[in-house]
This record gives C-alpha cells, structure tokens and sequence, in this order.
C-alpha cells in the first residue's frame, strides 16, 4: 500500500496553552491538512481561533463564511485580514470544537494559498470556509493561536495534527 | 513515516439488504476515525442513523441543509449522521458521506464532523454539513449504522472505516 496521508507532527495539550505553531514543515507533499480538536481554557466573552502562515501579520487573509446555527444559515465575507479565522470555541465541559482545514498547493512559490476550513462546534455552529492568504511563499509554518490572543489559550486535552498528502 | 491512514473494515451490503452496518471491536490504537458511506436505502427515508457502542442516546447536532435552491440550519435531527438515496430515486444511485471522529478513545465527548449528500438525476437533491457530539465519556468500541424509518440499507451500499 503507497502511504499518501502522513502525520507530519501531532501536539495535544497537557498544560493549557496560547498557541501551538508546526515549523519546518517537509515540502514534500502535495496538500496539507490540519485537524484540531480544541476548546477555551476559560470563558472569555470573545474566543476563536485564528491562523497565520509563516508568521504573516499583515492584512493578507481572506473568507467566505456559510454557516449554520441550528435555527438560521449565514453567508458573510470577510477580507483584509491579519489572521484566517475560524471557529468559537466552546466552553462546555468536555466538549471541543473539531475543525479541519485542507491546505492545496502549499508549496508552490507561484501561487497564492487557497484552503477549506470544516469547523464543527454543537455549542455553536456548523460551518464551511473556503479562505485566503495573498502570498506567493511556500508554507513552512502555521500557527494557531486564540482568536483574541489573550493568555488563556487552548485547554488541556486539545490536540492538533498535521498530515501531508503525498500523490501516489 | 508511518502508514496513518488505515482501513480497518469495509462492509459491502449483499442481496436481501441489511438493516444494520456495524464495525465492532475498534481498535484504540488510533486518534481519529474516518468513516464513508455509499449508501441506498430500500424506502423513502433518506437518513442514516449513527449509534455508539450501540447507544442512541446523548447526541445532539447543529446543520446546514441545502436542496439546491435554499440553505437551512436545524438543530434537532438528534443520531442522524448520514445521507442515502432514496428507493425512488433515479437508478443506480448511491448517497456519499463523510463522518469524522476525533479523539475517540478520550474521556471527553465526541465531537463529529459529517458532511453527506444524496446526489441524484431529480429537479432537487439535498446536501448537508453537520456538527454532532455524542455527550458521553466513553471510549468509542463500536459504531453501527441504521437507516431511518426502519427500512434497510439497499444491496451494493458500502461504508468503510
């Protein structure tokens, strides 16, 4: 069996944290996908997360939003942004926010990097973001951090993996 | 590198239906399950009951419905996890869904991620996205399948885990 879907590192919190980020990511695949199971280490009135490739700051992200409350869907656009946000966050005992995220192309120097987020949250939504980040540069780092990078971070017990597909 | 992507059953419905798709023993080897299904279903109810380690209980969900023409959120569809075409619906087809696991082997609950459609040759075809969590610590040993309504699962469906 050809091995196309590789772990490329995995991180799952013993200690509550403000962020994880994978670095030196191998440019030997086609795709990435970044799967996470997350949730608030405390009860902000504002929690999300975001993430940046290779550390970029500046106002390169964009998304377009469909998602579902359980009583009304909503499409919005969001542009110019410093971050790719997705997700709430729940705070719930017990319960995490499953996002997936499928990065194509990641290590093309000619194109910008084009991704589909599926987040999943019973406390909040159902949704599915298709983003942006106006960039030519390979992908060589992600960081996921809190939506408003305050110190109480990801709770214990949430985990992030990063796979790569390999083309057969 | 590891292989990490493994199939651990496939189970192919033969003639005469069945009325229940169910992988048992799971290993805890791993950290997520990934299971697909192409199913049809013998009636005209097109969803796709999910049980853990046989329960029905403790499962909620919030999900975007689209036919085609309008989108809609419900947030009360309970163990429905997946998607068939119906008996009625044009020939030779089979509905496709995608349900994601993470953590199942943890403490905590569940959380699920589904994304499923009955896509067929009629005016209208329904496609949804769906969170779901199963509120229940156990470590997850077995998943089944039971189509709605109580009809069967139709001879040539499959769902792989």
């Amino acid at each position: 069996m050809a091995i196309t879907y590789e772990s490329i590192a995995t991180t799952t919190m013993t200690t509550a944290s403000p962020a994880v980020t994978f670095s030196s990511i191998p440019q030997t695949f086609t795709d990435l996908i970044l799967v996470v199971s997350i949730r608030a280490n405390s009860t902000p009135t504002s929690f999300g997360t975001g993430i940046r490739f290779n550390s970029d700051t500046g106002s390169n992200y964009s998304r377009t939003v469909l998602y579902g409350s359980g009583s009304s869907a909503v499409s919005f656009r969001d542009t110019n942004q410093t971050r790719f946000f997705v997700s709430s966050g729940p705070t719930a005992a017990s319960t995490f926010n499953l996002i997936r995220i499928n990065i194509g192309n990641y290590s093309s120097a000619s194109i910008y990097k084009s991704f589909l987020a599926r987040n999943d949250d019973t406390s909040d939504v159902t949704s599915i973001t298709p983003g942006l980040w106006r960039s030519n540069s390979a992908i060589t780092s992600i960081t996921i951090t809190p939506y408003d990078d305050n110190s109480t971070g990801f709770a214990t017990g949430s985990s992030f993996t990063l796979y790569g597909i390999k083309a057969a | 590198m590891p292989l990490t992507y493994f199939k651990i059953a496939t189970t192919t419905v033969g003639s005469g239906g069945a009325s229940t798709i169910e992988f048992t023993s799971i290993p805890s080897t791993y950290t997520d399950l990934v299971v697909l299904i192409s199913a049809r279903s013998t009636g005209v109810d097109p969803n796709i009951m999910i049980r853990f380690n046989s329960s029905s209980s403790n499962f909620s969900q919030k999900r975007l419905i689209s036919d085609g023409s309008s989108v809609v959120s419900a947030g009360t569809y309970g163990e429905w996890s997946a998607w068939a075409t119906l008996s009625t619906d044009t020939a030779s087809t089979f509905g496709n869904s995608l349900i994601y696991v993470s953590n199942y082997g943890s403490s905590n609950y569940k959380s699920l991620s589904s994304d499923a459609t009955g896509e067929n040759n009629a005016t209208a075809n329904n496609m949804t996205l769906g969170a779901e969590l199963w509120s229940n610590t156990a470590a997850i040993t077995s998943v089944s399948f039971v189509m709605g309504s109580s009809y069967n699962f139709a001879q040539h469906s499959t769902a792989t885990l």
